[in-house]
């Protein structure tokens, strides 16, 4: 008896660092892994489908987004179970109450709207601790864990937040008492608790009954592997859990100093390495003193790769590079007369002004070099 | 560019010229006006930028007026280091030849060769200076511009120890350009290319500001939904408890309705048994109020008796000392009019006195009057009759006057006679004629006693007649020597004569006496007056009259009343009246009358006083008997009152009764505080508060539950409403856009940032370079004007290197402040000084008929400059090449 164990759909998430069909990929991406899991769905034999909330990013998804996603869950083979997180809490505006979300909301498909035991096949009972709202009062989680029979039934509590020993932190609005919830799994109350929230797939017990699935696609840089499903086996007291992945996009975040034009070979070469780069983003954190003729070579091979990836990101707060006023620079600079003065005058205040006009005149030595034609040699 | 040879042939008025010039120093063309001067170079103008083949107005205008003839024209130039040699003819048979001579031989034809041409001109002459030290006839007395012209800045840069200079301007016009994407020129106002990024930025920001207020409102809309659903249910639980409560406490009130009930009929059985108690009481106390009443009555009675009694008495002793008052007051009265008999009596007399005193008087006041009045009448009537008049009298007078001078005069005249007596005798004398009465009054027939030893004189005037007693008669004439005094004398005698008869007298004596008696009268007349000034007030004689007639009649009533008191005052005692007592007398029994009249109002006051006791007396002896009769009518009813109360019910009855009543009230009283102890035990404001309480909670309660159904609904629906917009997707959407759109914009704006730095620090360097190269320029025009204008010449150029200003002297004038001769030659010195600097990268200088403004001193002095000239190519055209004769080692070609 299994059950396939998602979450973190987040359905409509937009990301900056995607522009145009990038994002339209992405989106679309996402989407695709939803059939993936129906489809491991029916290769695994599981018996229904739970979703251990976000399935869509915010509580007031487009239409459309709501529209494609409820489609393709209706060729689900088995029952789906929506838990409602803190993304898309179930509060009276959200789009679980509202159209399209009710019309075209397939019969075998129920969101988990409060915590009465729903059954997809004999022996088997789901329960969920949906968000109320955002901000919500309480240990949602364990508190049905703890209110359940302890009649160790095949019990699976579906629920939705962060647990304190794995994020760390109390904090955050219905952050789970892993030990409360233990104690239930102890009591023979709950054999699986089913959780979603943090996008990497991670055993939060170390007896294995409280799992997080990870998200099916990963969302940002910081996911630890993302891009999985859990199959889970109920037939006996303790869970077996399988992992699967399911993603199709990676994100990579690629941290180097670059000094030399050996360096710059070197990055060159490891971006080049990655693979599928139109579903992959990229987030760079340089570092490093380069001369002006080495900027701009960096400048060409980051443009030039710009457009192989899905993103490439090189943030300000991210780039730490000095900019070396080398003699080879000001010799490319082949000026006289007042340009030469003026030439000068702006490398001195390059070099000594405070942060932000020093930047200006690194900039406007740029500039420079490039208006005279200098900066165009390799 | 220096030009060796130009040649025209059939251009306007010229049919053929060739000029060579000299390569350096200066070049006179002389010419007179109209001549063509101009055209040389305006043709030179079109061989260097024109086609053969155009058809423009200025090459169609090379031709000769009215001819229709090729026009040629040859130039022998050198281009930096070529030599070459060009002709290009126009308008007919065109043709155009470009020979270069060095460095390597080149023959081109056509436009192929005019491309050449251009592109050997721009690159090695510099066409803007060319057209700057071009001075054409009329030009205007601007300084000359010599900036952005290359070969000059070469130059200047050279000078300056800058580097390639045209290199920097191309930089810059590219620095400038990159600048100019991000900045407009002037104003330095951001470009469309930042605005729109600005702006794209504001776009997202305003969309995803609306966004958000969408997704609160929807937010805010959901809090108040759960808000509302939990309100609901706890209004729900609560009117579930309160109504079962109300009920419970509706029972309760009920039966505290009942004990009420029953309270207020024990509280009206206790009043009525208190009334009942009362009307006992009452009746106890009205009993004893009615036999106290009957004992006070009784004694009442007895004291209005002995009260009645006393007065009687008081009125008898009242009654007695009345009647003694009443004799005292008649005593007094006698007395009294005894003393007013006495007085009046008294006083009557003196009147009497009085009053013939005055009729006495007044009588002899009317006897004066009447005395006075009769002599004035007699008087008046004396003078009615007579005939004097003072003028009469005066002329009897002055008559008589002149007849004594008249005798007197006679007198002297007459002869006189002396007697002497021996013994006594008596003289008789009397005058005859005419004569009068002589001086010393002897009379006519005058009778004269004359002693012994006596003499008497005697005139003669006429004749006398001396009779000497008994003895003898003597009869003396005078003779006819005194006829003209006697003939005087008697007109003054008949003058006299006339005057006493008119006068109504005889003599002059008379006349006096007549005078006399008239003053008399008129005295007489002037007393009257007085009298009757003095004795008559204004009543006048009437009134005198009047006023005896009163006096008598009131001394005939004084005397008959005083006849009256006498006979009165018989039957008084005597009073001895005094007549000499008068005032005194008068005084004493006045005083006597006044003590007579006190002592009766005293007696009369003392009179009254014990009338009025009396009075009083006798009121209160009435009334003390009214009050005894009422009192004793009072005290009887009192006591048959009391005997008929009795008979009806005796006093023991009703103290028997009263006690029944206050033993019932007491019984009612008990149950009341009974019933009362009842409903206090029972709280009953509080229960009624509690039902009350629990009524209006259940109200509240249910108002809120329709309140809160109500906007549950409407939130319900604004949730509906925005739910499906797909709002939260929207706004990452925005999020997104907004973050790349901001990355854009800041990457804009820091290349703009880098532009601008660049530009702004390019043209810092550039005008400190310029400002550095201006200095060359300057250093020359002063070294070349110093010659002109004298040692102590200075310039200064601003940054298009013209001159803005000249001091000599130590006077600095602004260059329009310049004569128009002074800014000519500065002018001429700027562009020399230009060419000079320029070497071999510039152009020839051209002066076509300038210098018109300058003085002959100073044309010799710049001769003097242009002759020292040894690198620069200067062309001079002239009509008078005189003018220029200072010009040393200066080619002179004329063109006649």
């Amino acid at each position: 008896m299994r059950v396939l164990h998602t979450s973190d759909w987040q359905l409509g998430m937009t990301r900056h660092f995607l522009a145009g069909e990038a994002q339209a990929r992405f989106s679309e991406a996402r989407l695709e892994a939803v059939s993936r899991l129906g489809a491991l769905a029916q290769e695994q034999d599981c018996v229904c489908v739970v979703v251990a909330g976000d399935v869509f990013e915010t509580r007031h998804p487009d239409a459309r987004t709501v529209a494609r996603v409820l489609e393709r869950l209706a060729r689900f083979p088995v029952p789906v179970y929506l838990l409602p997180g803190n993304h898309d809490p179930i509060d009276p505006g959200a789009v679980w109450h509202i159209d399209p979300f009710t019309r075209a909301c397939p019969p075998h498909v129920e969101v988990l709207d409060d915590r009465t035991p729903r059954s997809p096949v004999e022996g088997l009972e789901i329960v969920g601790a949906p968000w109320p709202n955002k901000h919500p009062v309480g240990d949602l989680t364990a508190e049905v864990c703890e209110s359940a029979p302890a009649d160790h039934r095949a019990r699976v509590v579906v629920g939705h937040g962060g647990v304190a020993e794995v994020s760390g932190g109390f904090d955050a609005p219905g952050t789970i008492d892993l030990g409360r919830v233990r104690a239930a799994v102890a009591e023979g109350r709950v054999r699986y608790v089913a959780l979603g929230d943090r996008h990497s797939a991670t055993r939060v017990d170390p007896e294995g009954h409280v799992w997080f699935c990870g998200a099916p696609e990963p969302t940002d840089h910081d996911e630890l592997d993302p891009g999985t499903a859990l199959v889970v086996d109920l037939s006996q007291p303790q869970p077996q859990v399988t992992r699967h992945e399911v993603g199709s996009w990676t994100f990579h975040r690629l941290t180097r100093a670059v000094d030399t034009d050996a360096d710059l070979d070197a990055l060159a070469e490891q971006l080049d390495a990655i693979a599928e780069p139109s579903r992959a983003v990229l987030k760079l954190a340089l570092t490093g003193t380069l001369d002006l003729q080495q900027v701009a070579r960096l400048d060409t091979l980051l443009a030039d790769r710009a457009l192989r990836f899905a993103a490439l990101e090189h943030p300000e707060r991210n780039r730490d590079i000095a900019v070396r006023m080398s003699d080879d620079d000001l010799d490319a600079l082949e000026l006289s007369g007042y340009a030469a003065t003026a030439r000068d005058a702006l490398r001195a205040r390059a070099r000594s002004a405070g942060d932000e006009e020093a930047q200006t005149a690194t900039d406007a030595l740029s500039l420079l070099l490039r208006l005279s034609g200098a900066g165009e040699r390799p | 560019m220096r030009l060796h040879r130009l040649e025209v042939e059939q251009v306007r008025g010229l049919a053929h010229a060739e000029v060579a010039f000299a390569t350096t120093g200066v070049t006179v063309i002389e010419a007179p006006n109209e001549t063509g001067k101009t055209t040389l170079f305006d043709a030179l103008d079109v061989l260097l930028t024109e086609k053969q083949g155009t058809r423009r107005q200025r090459v169609r205008d090379l031709q000769p007026r009215g001819e229709d003839v090729a026009s040629r024209i040859t130039a022998e130039l050198t281009l930096g280091p070529h030599h070459l040699t060009v002709t290009k003819q126009y308008n007919r048979d065109r043709a155009t030849q470009l020979t270069i001579h060095a460095p390597d031989r080149r023959q081109l034809t056509g436009d192929e060769a005019h491309d050449q041409l251009r592109r050997l001109l721009e690159e090695h002459t510099d066409l803007q200076l060319w057209d700057a030290l071009r001075f054409r006839q009329g030009r205007s007395l601007d300084p000359v511009t010599l900036s952005g012209t290359g070969a000059l800045t070469r130059r200047l840069d050279a000078s300056a120890g800058a580097g390639d200079g045209a290199g920097d301007d191309a930089l810059y016009d590219r620095v400038l350009a990159e600048a100019g994407r991000y900045f407009t020129a002037r104003a330095a106002k951001p470009t469309r290319l930042l605005t729109d990024a600005d702006d794209a930025v504001a776009e997202v920001e305003e969309e995803l500001a609306r966004l958000r207020g969408i997704q609160q409102r929807l937010d805010a809309a959901s809090e108040r939904s759960t808000q509302l659903a939990a309100d609901r249910r706890r209004l729900e639980r609560r009117r579930a408890e309160l109504e079962p409560e109300l009920a419970r406490r509706q029972h309760a009130a009920r039966e505290v309705t009942a004990l009420r009930t029953r309270l207020v009929a024990a509280e009206a059985e206790l009043r009525t048994a208190r009334l009942q108690e009362q009307q006992a009481r009452d009746e106890v106390e009205a009993r004893d109020d009615l036999a106290e009443a009957a004992a006070t009555a009784a004694r009442d009675a007895e004291k209005a008796a002995a009260d009645a009694a006393a007065a009687d008495a008081q009125v008898a002793t009242l009654e007695e000392r009345a009647g003694q008052l009443a004799a005292e007051v008649a005593a007094a009265e006698e007395a009294l009019r005894v003393a007013r008999v006495h007085h009046t009596h008294a006083r009557t007399g003196a009147d009497l006195e009085t009053a013939r005193e005055q009729l006495r008087d007044a009588r002899d006041r009317a006897a004066r009057v009447d005395a006075a009045i009769a002599a004035a009448r007699q008087a008046e009537a004396a003078l009615a009759a007579t005939t004097y008049s003072q003028t009469r009298h005066a002329a009897v007078r002055n008559a008589a006057d002149r007849v004594r001078l008249a005798t007197a005069q006679l007198g002297a005249a007459a002869p006189a006679v002396t007697v002497s007596a021996h013994r006594d005798l008596r003289l008789r004398t009397e005058v005859v004629g005419t004569a009068a009465a002589p001086e010393d009054g002897t009379r006519p027939d005058d009778h004269t006693t004359l002693a012994a030893g006596g003499r008497s004189e005697h005139r003669v005037p006429d004749r006398l007649v001396l009779r000497i007693d008994d003895v003898a008669t003597i009869e003396v004439v005078a003779g006819s020597s005194l006829e003209d005094r006697r003939t005087e004398l008697a007109a003054a005698q008949e003058e006299l004569a006339g005057a006493c008869d008119r006068l109504g007298v005889d003599d002059p004596a008379a006349a006096d006496a007549l005078a006399d008696a008239v003053a008399e009268h008129e005295r007489a007349i002037a007393a009257r007056d007085a009298v009757l000034q003095r004795e008559l007030d204004e009543g006048g004689r009437d009134g005198l009259a009047a006023r005896i007639r009163a006096l008598e009649d009131r001394v005939s009533a004084l005397t008959d009343r005083l006849s009256v008191s006498a006979a009165a005052e018989e039957e008084l005692p005597r009073l001895e009246l005094d007549a000499a007592g008068g005032v005194e007398q008068l005084d004493r029994l006045a005083a006597q009358e006044r003590d007579a009249e006190e002592a009766l109002a005293t007696r009369r006051v003392e009179h009254q006083a014990r009338q009025q006791a009396l009075e009083t007396a006798r009121e209160t002896a009435a009334a003390a008997r009214a009050t005894q009769t009422a009192a004793t009518d009072t005290a009887e009813r009192a006591a048959a009152r009391l005997a008929s109360a009795r008979a009806v019910a005796g006093d023991e009855q009703l103290q028997t009764a009263r006690a029944a009543a206050t033993a019932a009230t007491r019984e009612a009283a008990a149950a009341v505080e009974q019933h009362r102890a009842a409903l206090e035990a029972l709280d009953a404001d509080g229960v009624d508060r509690a039902v009350d309480n629990a009524q209006t909670q259940l109200d509240t309660v249910r108002d809120h539950l329709v309140r809160c159904q109500e906007e549950a609904a409407a939130v319900t629906a604004t949730m509906e409403a925005h739910g499906g917009l797909g709002v939260g997707e929207a706004i990452q959407e925005a999020e997104a856009e907004l973050t790349r759109r901001s990355r854009d914009r800041d990457g804009l704006w820091r290349r703009a940032r880098a532009a601008s730095a660049l530009k702004e620090t390019l043209e810092q360097a550039r005008e400190a370079a310029y400002a550095a190269y201006r200095a060359p320029l300057a250093d020359r025009i002063v070294a070349a004007g110093r010659l002109v204008f004298g040692p102590d010449l200075d310039v200064e150029l601003d940054e298009d290197l013209r001159v803005v200003s000249r001091t000599l002297g130590g006077t600095t004038l602004e260059f329009a402040q310049l004569s128009a001769g002074a800014r000519e030659q500065l002018a001429i010195l700027s562009a020399l000084a230009a060419a000079d600097l320029a070497g071999e990268d510039g152009v020839p200088l051209v002066l076509d008929d300038t210098l018109g403004y300058t003085d002959p001193d100073r044309l010799e002095r710049l001769g003097g400059v242009l002759g020292r000239i040894s690198g620069p190519q200067v062309v001079v055209l002239t009509c008078v090449a005189s003018r220029f004769e200072a010009i040393r080692g200066a080619r002179v070609i004329s063109l006649r």
